[in-house]
């Protein structure tokens, strides 16, 4: 199917975040789990891989709509040094990733692509997600400590 | 944060450097070696930021405390 336009250089655009969020949480996952925190590990590394499953959708999408996927590029990968700093860091990519959907959303709308749109909406509400699990790990941070917040992270969910 | 990965370099990293005289974009370029091969080049195109980051240390006061993140 061929597409409407301008919406396969939106898709490649969400792709691109998208690939650099896959890396910048897998990274922060595997440092966590250096660190031994490992239910922050199964946590994060469980958002890169959500990720890399919108990936996959996007890039099914766009060779459906018979444009080429660009996996060349990449964005900057913000590495957090401390737990922290890797929370707000991926705060950010997912806060530009909103923005990004939500403004190829409307492009979709605008040129009657409700397929893409539809597809790009539940991205929305996934990330939207991520950031309210953020928000809450930051606020606990600030109520009990760093401290009591990471030794409570050791132990993985279920056991 | 880092602020280099290729080369592994994060904020305190830079600032030393920066203490260590080296603040100057070209400088910096030549003495962290982003520009070589193995190097993406990526901080480098945001080397105002390095900069930044090698000369606040230096400041007597922080030319930018509305702004500034150190
Ligand atoms: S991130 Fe600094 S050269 Fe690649």
């Amino acid at each position: 199917m061929k597409a409407k336009e301008g919406v396969i250089d939106l898709l490649n655009k969400i792709l691109t975040a998208d690939l650099t969020s896959i890396n910048q949480y897998f990274v922060h996952a595997k440092m966590c789990e250096n660190w031994g925190y490992e239910r922050l590990h199964h946590k994060v590394r469980e958002r890169s891989f959500d990720e890399m499953k919108d990936a996959e959708e996007l890039i099914d999408h766009i060779l459906y709509l018979e444009g080429v996927p660009n996996m060349q590029r990449l964005g900057t990968v913000r590495v957090g040094e401390t737990v922290p700093e890797q929370l707000k860091s991926d705060m950010k990519s997912e806060q530009e990733m909103v923005k990004l959907l939500t403004e190829a959303t409307s492009h979709c709308a605008k040129v009657g692509d409700y397929t893409t749109r539809h597809m790009l909406e539940d991205m929305v509400k996934d990330s939207d997600k991520h950031i309210d699990w953020i928000e809450t790990q930051l606020e606990t941070i600030k109520q009990v400590g760093l401290e009591n917040y990471l030794s409570h992270q050791i132990k993985k969910d279920d056991s | 944060m880092y602020v280099c990965l290729c080369r592994g370099l994060t904020e305190s990293d830079i600032q030393q450097v920066g203490q260590a005289g080296i603040f100057e974009a070209e400088r910096l370029v030549e003495v962290l070696g982003l520009n070589d091969d193995e190097c993406c080049g990526r901080c480098a195109r945001d080397i105002q930021e390095l900069v930044d980051l090698a000369t606040c240390k230096l400041a007597l006061q922080c030319p930018n405390p509305a702004h500034c993140r150190y």
